[in-house]
Parts: structure tokens; sequence; C-alpha cells
């Protein structure tokens, strides 16, 4: 995939992940692994980087004796998350029509999920 | 790879930063070992889910130095940017197009560069002029004319107005050139990343 894609995406995953609730390093990679091919490697400079920016800020609470640092959104965060949801809409409608497209020969009991997909609050 | 030994590789990798960033990155990983191992997994299972720290480091190097140079486009951040992009040319990606990336770039950077250097220029020519104009008004009213020495005066004012909006506005317009060639660069460095066959340096496995 398109790196520059690839990294826009990754961002707005890691702000979805943590819009549900505050979460530690290796829960979020966990999560993150679920949904996009991401290495360890990737997400430390992508967390340090909307940290700074200001999506994104951290607290330290121990855990079995030693400390976890928390990651947690912030209202600049939300709003970024927010933006992007706008934004892709668009892409997603347009994404669903090229799947749709070639899967059309086959069968057209897909192109029905193009309407709900638009309506996704996702 | 142990545990230790890839923490002080990773340390070692990331010899130059500021020393609260080194820490936040081996306290990361760190942390990463721990709770990977209390999941049950051995040191050198993580480790191999790691990468190389190289690769981390290198990594988080380019982005420190992409945000720093967007928030505040500085000669010193700006260099920073630069040496990341020409670090590029330690991966494997094809030499001519690595090149051609830098070229762009550095005919982009001296662009900027050159746009700044004729921007100020103007801008403190048009400032001495006015005061120079003021100097002439003054004299030209000690000397017996003043309502000319007072159209001078105004005159004056008007350039150094001038001077002091253009000087404000080119500000503003060469910072946005600047983030626009820190865009640039990080896309190139985006680039370059994902063309390199090395794990863990981007995204690197496609599933």
């Amino acid at each position: 995939m398109d790196a520059q894609l690839k990294r826009g995406l990754l961002d707005a995953c890691v702000l979805a992940i943590l819009a549900q609730g505050e979460s530690y390093g290796y829960r979020i990679s966990q999560d993150a692994e679920r949904v996009m091919a991401v290495s360890e490697s990737t997400l430390y400079p992508i967390l340090r980087r909307m940290e700074q920016q200001g999506y994104l800020d951290t607290r330290q609470q121990e855990h079995n004796g030693r400390l976890r640092k928390y990651y947690r959104i912030t209202p600049n965060g939300e709003a970024r998350l927010q933006v992007f949801r706008g934004e892709w809409r668009e892409v997603k409608k347009m994404v669903d029509y090229i799947m749709n497209a070639s899967s059309a020969a086959g069968g057209g009991s897909e192109t029905d999920t193009r309407e709900d997909g638009a309506n996704d609050p996702q | 790879m142990t545990r230790n030994e890839f923490l002080w590789s990773l340390n070692n990798a990331l010899a130059g930063l500021p020393q609260s960033e080194v820490k936040r990155v081996t306290e990361y990983y760190d942390e990463l070992f721990n709770e990977a191992m209390e999941e049950g997994k051995t040191e050198e299972e993580v480790c191999a889910g790691l990468g190389s720290p190289n690769d981390i480091a290198g990594r988080v190097r380019a982005e420190l130095a992409f945000i720093r140079a967007e928030q505040q486009p500085t000669p010193k951040s700006m260099n920073a940017v630069l040496l990341v992009l020409l670090g590029l040319f330690a991966l494997p990606v094809g030499l001519p197009l690595a090149i051609a990336a830098l070229a762009v770039l550095f005919a982009m950077y001296v662009t900027v560069f050159a746009l700044i250097i004729a921007g100020g220029a103007v801008m403190f020519a048009l400032g001495v002029s006015g005061l120079a104009l003021i100097a002439g008004g003054v004299a030209v009213i000690i000397g017996g004319a003043p309502l000319f020495g007072i159209g001078m005066i105004g005159a004056a004012f008007i350039l150094m107005g001038i001077s002091i909006l253009g000087g404000v506005a080119s500000y503003h317009i060469t910072h946005v050139m600047l983030r626009g060639v820190v865009k640039l660069s990080r896309s190139i460095y985006d680039w370059a990343v994902s063309h390199t066959k090395k794990g863990g340096v981007s995204v690197e496995k496609d599933r």
C-alpha cells in the first residue's frame, strides 16, 4: 500500500483505538495488529508524534510493581479523528463502489452494502 | 538477542538525541518486554517481533526531526531533516532513485532559502530607504523647505510601513513554504523506507 496512505490510516487507527478508552503500549499494538499490519517499531514513533502534536497525553501508573505508561486521547485528538472520519466518508463511498464493481459479475448481493456503508458512523 | 542486548543496542543507536527522548524510547520498549513476558513470551521471541534496534532508532530520529521542523522550521531543525534524508543513502533503495529524490529536495531547499534572502533584502532596502528619506526630510526642513521636508518624511513612513508589513508577510510565507518542504521530505522518506525490503522499518508485513 502507498506509504503515505498507510501513515494516515495508521494515525486514525491509533486515535480510534484510544477513543475507546486509555490504553498502554503493548495493548495498543495488539489492538492495532488486529486491523493493520503494524510493527512495534512503527507504533512508538506514531505515539510520540501524536503526543507532540497534542492529540494524546500520557500518565504513568503502577502495575505489578513497575510503571506502565498509559496513553489517552485529548480533545484535539478527538477533533482530529472527527476530521478524519469526515474526509474518509467520501473515500469509503468510492472504495465501496470499486470493490462492488469488480465483484458485480459474481453476484449482486454485495451492492446493497454500499448504501448501508455510507451511513455507517465509523 | 537478549533483552539487555536489545535495550543496550537501542540506547547506543539513539546517541545524539536529547537524553529525555532516549529515556522515553528505552522505557517504552522495556515496558513492552515486561508486558510480553508476563504473557509468557521469551526474550528471544519479543526481540524477534521488535525487529532491529537500529531500524527503530532510525525511525524515531526521523519522526522527531520531521515533527520539530514542522512545528518550528528553523535552520537547525531543517538541517536535522536534511540529515535524516541523507541517511536514506544507507538504505538498500536504488541509488539513482535516491539521488533523484534528493536532487529535487535540494532544489526546493535552495529555492526557499533564496526566496527568504531575496525577500529579506527587499524589505531591508525599503526600511533603509525610509530611514534615509527621514534624514533627508529633516535636512530639507532645516534647509528652509518645511513642506517638502514633511512630504519626504511622510513618504518615508509609508516605505517603512510597507517594509514591516512585507517583513511579517514574508516571514509567514516562508514558514508555510518550509512546512511544505518538510512534508515533501517526509513523503520522500516514507517512500524510500517503504521501498526497502528490510523488516521493521515502516510496515514490513503486508498481509
